[in-house]
């Protein structure tokens, strides 16, 4: 089933700050869960490199398909807003995403 | 929403309304006794009956006026404490009454004045900004008030029993629960957030409702006023935030009342539990207060320098980007709790991540100032200016507090109490009060006093920076928080004295703005017009039914860019320039591009809802102060007003469909994903299934703490049997109302019989799902661990949500027998079908979770 | 007034670094503030090739975005690393304290023996304090030494503090804990080294032995009264623990946990009606005594040195 343009168009509008949740939210009850539980630092370098990365390169897809997210219709208003919406979206959850990252490589458990 | 919701590249309400458009603004004369017919449809009543009334902008004045009278509640108990605090161990007030001070202090800011006053601002402002007729649901949101109306006067009177609250307006266990305050105190805490819970709820509900569908059409997203983004976010993080303290005070008040051990550390619960689930709710909520004031300094600063917002795009990033990362900073309030460093340092990214968007608004608020040719400095503006200052030194200190090391000096210190204080009066404080000069005149006859309120401004202004700019230092010095008094030798003592001068300064400027609007604000009749030359909808001209006519709109600035709109309004030439079905009614729009999709018939004045908030009060209040029956026959009203209010709604398609203008024709009331109440219910089940998973976080959490004892030796966990048992049933009951909702498609072709009997066995197998939890958990004491209590209180949840349904039904089955619902009446189904799936898929997770969750682990 | 608060004005390892990192907010912060206040006065009286110059969304790209980003990962970075080193130490066998926090007074539990409301630490080591609550929620804070750190029921969290010159700092209660909060405080004494060694050696000791009539007539009344059943006074039959210990009342310098100078005179008034200088204390006033009856009291309290 195609998805409905408007959940499409949606979606695409919070895809950045989404994203930045996800990654926020996997990092800190992966580590707090491990430490809780176990007591040791559980989050390897390769996998918080792997999330950080993977969370950049979801925001840069979204950026590069952000035609296809925003409304087709008349009004050429509403494609800038939903374009620089998700640019400018996407550069504040880049800089997020990094700040989260950061965490794991500077504090010891 | 499913694929037919699916709106085509030009479907056939785009086209309707592209044909409509060449036909509008229709200039011929609008026929005779058209304007009386809707005045009189809109007119409010008099006398007595003016209670009754659900006009938004009646609703939101009494709103707005009612959270200043918290305001200043509130201030007054500032002013005592500052008078405490001017000299070294004063004896003005004891310890004990200065507990309930500060708490009442902190507790009527945040709840009864700071979010309702932004949440009334949104009842008041909303529609005129969208030219709807009105909200939504109108008698929802006079619901809402009513009920904050009382329960908040209530809630505040306890303080002349000396039974007012004495724990922080964050309420921190082990010291609020039944060992340590044994008193009612800390129940009427509970009792007045319940209040507060219930209504903002409420508005968010309306709020979702009524940005996202009854705008003017044509006001495609990208032109929705910057203050209908901040309330839509606004109403999302309340949704997601405020269930988060909704679980807290379920918590609390069943350790309290029955105690259950949550958050007692000895029996298996832990203190942290509540702090997280306080704090969840409690950032954000700063945000909650903060966003919808900065919204209406994005609608004022367009005026102030009489130029388009320059960015609005990223200003409305800003919002939502605010609205998301808000949610990952709550533990910066924990950064003292001994959590492990490396998850404090989580919060602190996210606090920095969350200035950001901060950033962007200030800047693009300056780039806008700049547009200005000569900026007039009356009263909005120099609240708007005074905002920026307080705010922005505000936010400074907040990126400081947000550094792990910093805080650990300056957490729980007069530091945090000058921070706090300049971002909410910063924040919220003064962006209100520009607003409520500047948009006074639109809903009273007479402005406000440009010479009063410059007077209010700099008394406000250098009253905030006497008392708290100070205090920056006085936390500094090693002064903590929620001192009732210091030692001479603390070294403290006159800059307290400076900051109480401080406090009685602000006090003056706020006498005066009283003064002013005692003096001049007149709700009602002919209002004072567009005295700033304001250029958005609200500005046009307006009786009881809001705007003459809905224009279409094709800017931001629809009155700077097209002069003649006001006068073509209120001359009737767009749509719905009368009350076409001789009731209340209003366009709704689709969600991005604002296209009409149906004319929805909204309800007027009544006393049933007032009733309903009565009850609701009288009945919370009764159970506080523990009169069981009073609370029973207050109960017995707020339901019994609840469904007498209910009866009225879901009428069906009772009227053909109509013109509502430019030869546009639109149908009358809507069933199926675009109705508003299936919105509304879709709404309230995200909030439902938000408590839910706090609830789950709360079983993981007490888990976390004590693995090896989950169940505690001599406990058992669920029994599985009965669980699974009981599961099938709730399953089994939704599966009969889906049933239920095929035979009632077929009615009134066929007797409602076979509806009547699904709907019946539907309920009853509801009640066998509840009843087969209790033998589930039977064999385990809630009271004895905090693994009992919180299994249990999947029950207690689950229960709260049958008694729902199981009213619901029967009102339903009612409605049925008197033929009120029907293959195409059936609104009230397919609510509750909503609602059911819901109910069943968290009975299920529930058992699931603590019948296997203990076995696997 | 005009002498440097204690947060700017440390006293050890653990402070020193957050005093610099306070200096650096605090400018940064009124650069900062100068800078939109500036910007707001151009707004309104500069010219308009300036304002023009300072409008559009260029603006807030590179106010709004880039200046903003990258002056908090800056700060992040640097709050990040400080939170880091001060936490590096907490692998080292050192000293350690465990405090508890009770309404509204401190056990201080040493190894070996227990004192109360007074922490004497030896100056220039790292001391590790083990936090515990017995009742609700309190915190624990000495400015010049080190951040606070909460006490809560059921949660073993510790700090680590270090004074790294002899000298008296002043301690408070930082968590909302009831009707004795403003009150809950203490005093942390550094000591040299050596001096330490000695007070430890001395707080080791059973009470000293009344010394004079007087105080033979307190220690029997401090018996007869039910003083023991609170309080702890090691070699006697007093072994209360609900109230502070009284083995070495009389070396402390202050009363009624940090809020009163220690002598005959404050302890007879606080043992007649310790409400008066703390409303809401737990511990019952015993008003019925006489005055020659407190002052026995006193001078053998006093002598529990």
């Amino acid at each position: 089933m195609r998805m409905p343009a408007k959940i499409l168009a949606f979606a695409g509008l919070l895809a950045p700050p989404v994203i930045w949740a996800a990654h926020w939210g996997l990092l800190y009850w992966a580590v707090s869960l491990e430490l809780t539980l176990s007591r040791t630092v559980p989050v390897s370098g390769a996998l918080v490199f792997a999330l950080t990365a993977a969370a950049l390169l979801a925001l840069a897809l979204v950026v590069w398909r952000a035609r296809a997210f925003s409304p087709n219709g008349q009004e050429p208003g509403l494609r800038t807003f939903w374009l620089q919406f998700i640019h400018v979206g996407a550069l504040i959850a880049g800089a997020g995403i990094v700040y989260s990252a950061l965490p794991l490589m500077m504090v010891p458990a | 929403m499913s694929a037919k919701d699916l709106p085509e590249p030009l479907d056939e309400n785009e086209r309707a309304f592209e044909a409509a458009l060449k036909n509008l603004p229709d200039r011929t004369p609008r026929p005779e006794g058209e304007l009386e017919e809707l005045e009189r449809v809109w007119a409010k009543p008099k006398g007595w009956r003016t209670l009754t009334v659900v006009n938004n902008d009646y609703v939101g004045s009494w709103y707005v006026g009612a959270s200043l009278m918290f305001f200043v509640l509130a201030g007054i108990l500032a002013l005592i404490m500052r008078v405490q605090l001017a000299a070294p161990l004063a004896d003005i007030v004891g310890p004990e009454t200065y507990n309930q001070l500060f708490t009442m202090h902190g507790t009527i800011m945040m709840f009864l004045f700071a979010v309702p006053a932004v949440e009334a601002m949104g009842v008041l402002l909303l529609p005129q900004m969208f030219a709807a007729r009105d909200l939504p649901f109108p008698r929802l949101s006079a619901f809402a008030f009513w009920a904050y109306f009382i329960g908040g006067t209530a809630f505040f009177l306890s303080l002349f029993w000396g039974v007012a609250p004495d724990g922080g307006w964050f309420m921190n266990p082990p010291y609020t629960s039944y060992i340590f305050s044994p008193g009612v105190n800390a129940d009427f805490w509970l009792l007045g957030i319940g209040f507060i819970e219930i209504s903002a709820i409420a508005g968010a509900i309306e709020i979702v409702v009524g940005c996202l569908k009854t705008r003017a059409p044509g006001m495609t997203l990208d032109k929705l006023p910057i203050f209908g983004w901040a309330m839509l976010v606004f109403a999302g993080m309340i949704i997601v935030g405020f269930p988060a303290i909704i679980l807290g005070t379920i918590l609390l008040e069943l350790e309290r009342a029955f105690h259950w051990p949550f958050f007692i550390a000895e029996a298996g619960g832990d203190p942290l539990l509540w702090q997280h689930l306080f704090w969840f709710f409690g950032h954000p909520e700063v945000y909650i207060i903060f966003l919808p004031a900065a919204g209406l300094v994005s609608m004022m600063i367009p005026t102030i320098a009489r130029a388009k917002l320059v960015g609005y795009n990223m200003v409305v990033l800003a919002l939502v980007a605010t609205g998301f990362i808000s949610f990952g900073v709550w533990a910066h309030h924990m950064f003292t709790t001994g959590i492990p460093d490396l998850s404090l340092s989580f919060f602190s990214a996210a606090s920095m991540a969350v200035s950001i968007p901060a950033g962007v608004q200030v800047f693009a608020w300056i780039a806008t100032l700049m547009l200005a040719r000569k900026i007039r400095f009356n009263v909005p503006t120099l609240f708007v200016f005074g905002f920026l200052v307080i705010f922005t030194m505000g936010g400074l200190t907040g990126v400081m507090l947000g550094l792990v090391p910093f805080d650990w000096q300056a957490h729980d210190t007069y530091f945090i109490v000058a921070h706090l204080h300049y971002v909410l009066i910063g924040g919220m404080v003064f962006p209100l009060f520009a607003a409520i000069y500047y948009w006074t005149p639109m809903v009273s006859q007479n402005a406000l006093s440009e010479r009063l309120g410059k007077w209010a401004f700099w008394l406000m202004f250098s009253g905030t920076h006497i008392t708290f700019f100070i205090m920056h230092y006085t936390g500094l010095q090693g002064m903590p928080r929620r001192v009732y008094t210091y030692l001479p030798a603390q070294d403290v003592s006159s800059v307290n004295l400076i900051s109480t001068v401080g406090a009685f300064t602000i006090a003056a400027g706020v006498a005066v703005f009283v003064f002013d609007m005692l003096r001049n604000f007149r709700l009602g009749g002919e209002n004072a017009g567009n005295v700033y030359d304001g250029g958005t909808l609200e500005w046009l001209p307006q009786g009881d039914y809001c705007a003459r006519s809905i224009p279409v709109v094709d800017s931001t600035q629809p009155l700077w860019d097209r002069p003649e709109l006001a006068s073509e309004v209120k001359a009737g030439q767009w749509f719905l320039p009368g009350a076409l079905t001789g009731r209340r009614e209003t366009i709704v729009t689709s969600p991005i591009k604002a296209i009409p999709q149906y004319l929805v018939i909204i309800p007027g004045p009544s006393i049933w809802h007032v009733l309903a908030a009565i009850g609701t009060a009288g009945f919370f209040l009764s159970l506080t102060v523990k009169l069981v029956w009073v609370a029973a026959a207050f109960g017995i009203l707020g339901i019994g007003a609840v469904l007498r209010w209910m009866s009225e709604m879901d009428k069906g398609p009772d009227h053909p469909p109509v013109d509502v203008g430019g030869g546009m024709m639109l149908p009358v009331y809507m069933t199926g994903p675009k109705s508003h109440a299936i919105w509304a219910m879709w709404v309230l089940v995200i909030v439902f299934g938000m408590i839910f998973a706090c609830q789950i976080f709360s079983y993981l959490f007490l888990w976390s703490g004590q693995p090896d004892a989950w169940p505690p030796a001599g406990t058992g966990a669920a029994a599985t049997f009965p669980a699974v048992l009981s599961i099938a049933a709730y399953a089994g009951s939704f599966l009969l109302m889906i049933a239920a909702g095929r035979a009632l498609s077929r009615v009134p072709e066929q007797a409602p019989g076979r509806f009547l009997m699904l709907l019946l066995t539907a309920i009853a197998a509801l009640l066998a799902g509840f009843g087969g939890e209790f033998a589930a958990y039977g064999h385990i004491d809630p009271t004895a661990s905090g693994f009992g209590a919180t299994s249990w209180t999947f029950t207690v949840l689950n229960g709260l949500q049958v008694a729902t349904l199981f009213l619901w039904g029967a009102f339903l089955v009612w409605r049925t027998r008197r033929g009120m619902t029907d293959g195409v009446r059936r609104l009230s189904f397919d609510c509750i079908l909503v609602l059911w799936g819901f109910a069943a898929a968290q009975a299920s997770i529930s058992l699931t979770i603590s019948a296997f969750f203990p076995l696997l682990i | 007034m005009l002498e440097l608060p204690p947060i700017l004005d440390p006293a050890g390892p653990q402070a020193a670094p957050v005093t610099a990192l306070s200096w650096i907010l605090f400018v940064g912060g009124a650069v900062i503030t100068l800078l939109i206040v500036g910007l707001m006065i151009v707004a309104v009286v500069g010219t308009d090739r300036l304002k023009a110059a300072l409008a559009g969304e260029r603006m807030i790209l590179i106010g709004g975005l880039g200046f903003t980003i990258v002056s908090l990962l800056v700060l992040l970075i640097a709050g990040l690393g400080m939170t880091a080193s001060l936490a590096s130490r907490s692998g080292e066998e050192m000293l350690t304290v465990r405090v508890t926090g009770l309404r509204w007074w401190w056990r201080l539990e040493y190894p070996g023996f227990e004192a109360a409301n007074e922490l004497v630490i030896p100056a220039g080591q790292p001391v590790r304090i083990e936090l515990r609550s017995a009742d609700v929620l309190h915190s624990f804070w000495v400015p010049q030494l080190a951040g606070k750190r909460d006490m809560i029921p059921g949660k073993d969290n510790s700090l680590i503090i270090e004074a790294d010159r002899p000298g008296v700092y002043a301690g408070y209660c930082t968590e909302f804990c009831g009707a004795g909060h403003a009150l809950m405080q203490f005093r942390t004494i550094a000591l040299p080294p050596d001096e330490y060694a000695l007070w430890a050696a001395a707080q080791a000791r059973p009470a000293a032995l009344p010394a004079d009539d007087l105080s033979q007539r307190g220690q029997r009344l401090f018996d007869r009264i039910g003083c023991g059943s609170c309080h702890n006074v090691a070699g006697t039959r007093a072994a209360g623990r609900t109230g502070p210990d009284l083995t070495h009342i009389g070396s402390r310098t202050m009363l009624g946990a940090g809020i009163l100078p220690n002598n005959r005179g404050t302890l007879a008034g606080w043992t007649a009606d310790p409400a008066a200088s703390k409303p809401g204390v737990l511990m019952p006033g015993y008003t019925y005594l006489s005055a020659g009856e407190l002052q026995a009291l006193a001078a053998y309290m006093d002598g529990l040195e």
